[in-house]
């Protein structure tokens, strides 16, 4: 009977009594269900998180869009980014009704439609700036590589919490979740999208360091990790090379490709620790800074807010990280701990790259801020995956 | 089972221990970005600030001067002047009571009060911006504050290229006017290189050549202090001016027509036969397009939109009107194409003619007896037509009306124009949802019923009958340019023309009959003939019904209100034996084309004639 909780051809049987919104039998309708409030086990800390971290871009939105010239011109921003967020709540919730373990049967699928995706794209997707990323889907551009990183972690999840083997695994034993992420990142590096292949590098290494490797595997990773970088040089494109090279003396060249660096940190900087104040930023209104509304959001809020302003960001997002990490702990299942680690570990790394980006330490990739940052795609991709992280700690209790 | 039982409790162990590995190595980025933006923010906030301050590279346009319009012998119609602005920078203003009440005393029309209003009004991120207080100073204005410049920092004067059109409200519906860029455009791909504040052809040929005469903006990049100064220039792309073009008018056969026409609500059109060049393109009323040249004042395009005779209306190429009698010389040559009668073959006019139940008049009342080919036309007799039509298939008159450029778009080069209909039975079943019968074909015969032709139509139908059987397009820009493609109708072939199915003697038979119209002492248009030798004009009168009249009311046709009068026609070319000049008049509720329409018509070609023989003699 033990077998029971990890059997998988057992998985969907759902514990009905800690989940509300599974149809009750008879039997199940004793006194103990009728008295306690099915949301005792909601986590209201990470939604509370999320809430005000979405507030708080709306509002840098709102600052960085707004031109006190034309009335209506923010609102566009505003509005259709209200409207996304409501789109992703909808959808977050409507996912949440549904125990987790429903993602479980549905990865490896999940996965599939993802790489048919990918070679979708490669096949007739939409060329933009020099990158074959979209896909036309009846008159809406779909990111296939967004999706991926999504499917990527529930397959990595499913597959690693199949294992009957004990961690921590070898190079050996890794080959096959090595491959499991190797296909789709082959096929974004393709397109070529190198920010987000890495990201995929990235998450899925936080998933399997959680799922536990042997310190010989992980001397191993980092020497391979090492040559693959410079052997990955040598495949970059020369726009890609360029941000790089630039990124390391941006001074160079401050009018050309290293501008966009350059004035993002003259944005936060100049924000000093108190910052300029609300709607007061002269590179913001000035239009100095690059994509002021999407990736380079978070120079306009460092500039407006300051040192203290971007601490109290940093605070925010750090807790919400930590409350990731601890839901993965606290799973009921190692399938829901490694697809909570593999949330936070998205979450994790947008956040890093898109500030370490903004603020001169990393090279320019296209990579939101996540929550904070305009764009529909990712404010429905990150409230699905907070979606599933209040899912997993929802019905953490076995 | 204890291999899985282990396999889970070493799972867990796992997750416990490494999750909390994760989380400190994610404290210990996290840290690492907090020191960046410590480092960036605090340590090196004084020189970040500084440099947000200091440099500030901005964008400046430069706007491209619009293409120069001259007529066909190289008049200017539409210019570039420049307009001096007054503009006041908020961040180099010291006080502004001071610098308010000493402008208010300077310059017309600006009380200091709405200075200091619209400078507190400015929010302080948009310090920077040169805000406008008067637009186009007049040259005493700009020498007063030139003057005291130095007494008024902050104060800038700015010129702009703004346009002028010298001949105004003489030709001002083939030029058209510009107005501002909107939202909506600018949203559109097409819009994609317009920017905010761009002015763009809004009608006429100002707004069908809009590409062509626009030129390109040139872009100068200049570095600017905190205060908005300019310290130097970074890096300057000139502007091109847009392409001149060259229109086949004549303005001073087109002043003189829109003179003619005077305070009459009609239109005038001149077409060159040999080629289709129209010479001059007069609609009265008319506007002056010059008060669309700067923002034109709400009051100023209240008086233009209220008018009730519409005088942004185009009525050469917008306006619908039975053509009347200028339509029967068209009849008569299917007739005598499709063998319908020979040019011998007359018909008894007793004054109306039964057919089934109706009972259709002639005009005259009395009736003009027996009628031929040549008096059906001279006399304009409409019992002739009847017959006509009575023995004709509409269909076969809307095909031959077609190649005569009816009910189609004759493709001039404005986008305002409208096509006119020339009916066929297919149309009335499909638009009428009835059958066509008989009474309709007589109706379209003398020129009414579902018939309807602009004066474009009417003139480009008469170059045929001067040139002797070739349709060309009628164009007003001089060929030899390219044209940016705009529509289909631009792939006709205009330098060629395409000949009419009308054979040389049936052609010589109408052109005969036109001239009798007007040099025959029974022609409608007798008092108008063209005295001098050589320079015989032939045409025909036409009175277009705007209400149907009762027999009885003829008589009165003077007490008539105005509204409900008849339109006059009168269209016609000459010299006779080698047209120069196809002409189309229509004046509305002008009454009769004999007596209105043909005088203004014969004065223009009398005009023109004298002008292009001064010109060849020299």
């Amino acid at each position: 009977m033990a077998l029971s909780k990890e059997n998988p051809q057992r998985r969907h049987l759902i514990d009905a009594k800690s989940d509300p919104f599974t149809p009750l039998s008879k039997s199940h309708l004793n006194e103990q269900n009728l008295e306690r409030n099915p949301l005792d086990n909601f986590d209201y800390l990470t939604l509370g998180l999320t809430l005000a971290l979405v507030a708080l871009g709306m509002l840098t939105i709102y600052s960085a869009t707004y031109n006190p010239e034309v009335e209506g011109w923010l609102t566009v921003f505003c509005r259709r980014q209200a409207v996304w967020f409501g789109i992703a709540v909808v959808a977050g919730a409507g996912l949440f009704i549904f125990h987790y373990n429903y993602l479980y049967q549905a990865a490896y699928p999940l996965y599939g439609i993802g790489i048919l995706l990918l070679f979708a794209v490669e096949v007739a997707g939409s060329n933009h700036m020099g990158a074959t990323r979209w896909l036309s889907i009846g008159g809406m551009n779909v990111q296939p590589s967004e999706f991926a990183k999504i499917s990527v972690i529930l397959a990595l999840a499913r597959y690693l919490s199949d294992r009957r083997l004990p961690p921590p695994y070898n190079l050996k034993e890794l080959l096959a979740p090595a491959a499991i992420v190797a296909l789709p990142t082959i096929l974004i590096l393709k397109q070529p999208d190198l920010g987000t292949a890495m990201l995929i590098i990235l998450i899925s290494g936080v998933v399997i360091f959680i799922a536990g490797i042997t310190r010989g595997t992980i001397i191993t990773i980092a020497v391979t990790a090492l040559t693959a970088a410079f052997t990955g040089w040598h495949f970059m494109h020369d726009y890609q090379r360029q941000r790089v090279l630039t990124f390391i003396n941006p001074d160079n060249d401050p009018l050309g490709s290293g501008y966009h660096i350059a004035q993002s940190k003259i944005a936060i900087g100049a924000g000093k620790l108190f910052g300029k104040g609300f709607l007061k930023g002269t590179q913001n209104t000035l239009h100095f800074l690059p994509e002021q509304h999407t990736d380079f959001i978070f120079a306009a809020y460092a500039e407006q807010w300051g040192f203290l302003g971007s601490m109290f960001l940093l605070t925010l997002y750090f807790c919400f990280l930590f409350r990731a990490l601890h839901i993965a702990m606290e799973a009921r299942d190692s399938f829901g701990s490694y697809l909570a680690s593999g949330i936070a570990a998205i979450f994790f790394w947008q956040v890093t790259i898109n500030i370490g980006m903004v603020s001169g330490l990393m090279p320019v990739v296209g990579i939101p801020l996540p929550l904070f940052s305009y764009g529909g795609t990712s404010m429905l991709t990150s409230l699905v995956l907070i979606s599933i992280l209040l899912n997993i700690h929802y019905r953490r209790k076995a | 089972m204890a291999n899985v039982d282990n396999s889970r409790k070493n799972k867990k162990e796992q997750i416990a221990v490494n999750g909390r590995l994760i989380m400190i190595i994610m404290a210990l980025i996290v840290t690492c970005i907090t020191f960046r933006l410590w480092y960036i923010q605090i340590v090196k906030g004084d020189y970040y600030n500084k440099k947000s301050q200091d440099n500030r590279i901005r964008t400046r346009r430069i706007r491209a001067l619009r293409g120069i319009i001259t007529d066909r012998n190289g008049e200017i119609l539409a210019d570039n002047s420049l307009a001096f602005n007054l503009q006041l920078i908020p961040e180099n203003i010291d006080e502004i009571e001071h610098v308010a009440r000493l402008l208010a005393t300077q310059v017309d029309d600006l009380d200091a009060e709405t200075v200091i209003n619209i400078y507190n009004k400015t929010p302080y991120s948009l310090y920077h911006k040169p805000l406008t207080l008067k637009k186009n100073l007049d040259p005493s204005e700009l020498a007063r504050v030139e003057a005291r410049k130095f007494e008024l920092p902050g104060i800038l004067i700015e010129t702009e290229p703004i346009r002028e059109y010298p001949y105004d409200e003489i030709c001002s519906h083939i030029i058209g006017y510009l107005g501002f860029i909107n939202d909506q455009e600018l949203a559109l791909p097409a819009y994609l290189s317009y920017a905010r504040d761009d002015l763009v052809g809004r009608s006429g040929i100002e707004a069908r050549y809009q590409e062509y005469l626009r030129g390109l903006d040139g872009i100068r990049q200049v570095e600017v202090n905190a205060r908005g100064r300019e310290l130097s220039a970074h890096t300057t792309t000139p502007a091109q001016a847009g392409q001149n073009l060259e229109l086949t008018i004549d303005i001073d056969l087109q002043q003189y027509a829109f003179e003619l026409l005077g305070g009459e609500v009609g239109s005038l059109v001149a077409i060159n036969p040999e080629n289709g060049e129209i010479l001059a393109l007069v609609s009265t009323p008319s506007f002056s397009n010059n008060l669309f040249a700067t923002r034109i004042s709400a009051k100023d395009w209240q008086t233009i939109n209220d008018d009730p005779q519409h005088p942004l209306q185009n009525r050469p190429i917008q306006g619908r009107y039975a053509p009347g009698s200028t339509i029967k010389p068209l009849i008569a040559a299917v007739a005598l194409t499709d063998q319908v009668i020979t040019e011998k073959t007359s018909f008894t006019c007793t004054g109306s003619m039964t057919l089934g139940q109706s009972n259709f008049r002639c005009w005259n009342r009395y009736g003009h007896g027996k009628v031929d080919l040549f008096r059906s036309l001279a006399e304009s007799c409409d019992v002739y037509y009847y017959n006509l039509a009575t023995r004709m298939p509409i269909d076969r008159i809307a095909a031959y009306g077609a190649t005569f450029g009816l009910g189609k778009l004759s493709g001039i080069e404005l986008q305002e124009e409208k096509s006119g209909l020339m009916p066929c039975s297919s149309w009335k079943l499909k638009n009428v949802h009835a059958q066509w019968y008989t009474g309709d074909t007589i109706s379209v015969c003398i020129g009414q019923g579902y018939l309807t032709t602009t004066p474009l139509q009417v003139a480009a139908m008469y170059t045929v009958f001067a040139n002797r059987g070739i349709y060309y397009r009628p164009h007003l820009v001089k060929r030899g340019i390219e044209l940016p493609t705009h529509s289909s109708t631009d792939n006709i072939s205009s330098a060629g023309g395409t000949r009419v199915e009308i054979s040389e003697p049936h052609m010589q038979a109408i052109r005969e009959a036109l001239w009798q119209v007007v040099n025959d002492k029974r022609g409608t248009a007798y008092k108008s003939r063209i005295t001098r030798k050589g320079w015989e004009m032939a045409g025909k009168t036409g009175t277009a019904q705007v209400v149907k009249q009762n027999l009885e009311d003829l008589k009165s046709g003077e007490e008539t209100p105005w509204r409900f009068r008849d339109h006059a026609w009168f269209a016609a070319f000459a010299p006779y034996n080698d047209p120069k000049i196809a002409i189309a008049v229509l004046i509305e509720h002008g009454g009769h084309g004999g007596s209105t329409a043909a005088p203004i018509a014969k004065q223009a070609i009398e005009f023109y004639l004298d002008k292009i023989k001064q010109k060849t003699s020299y």
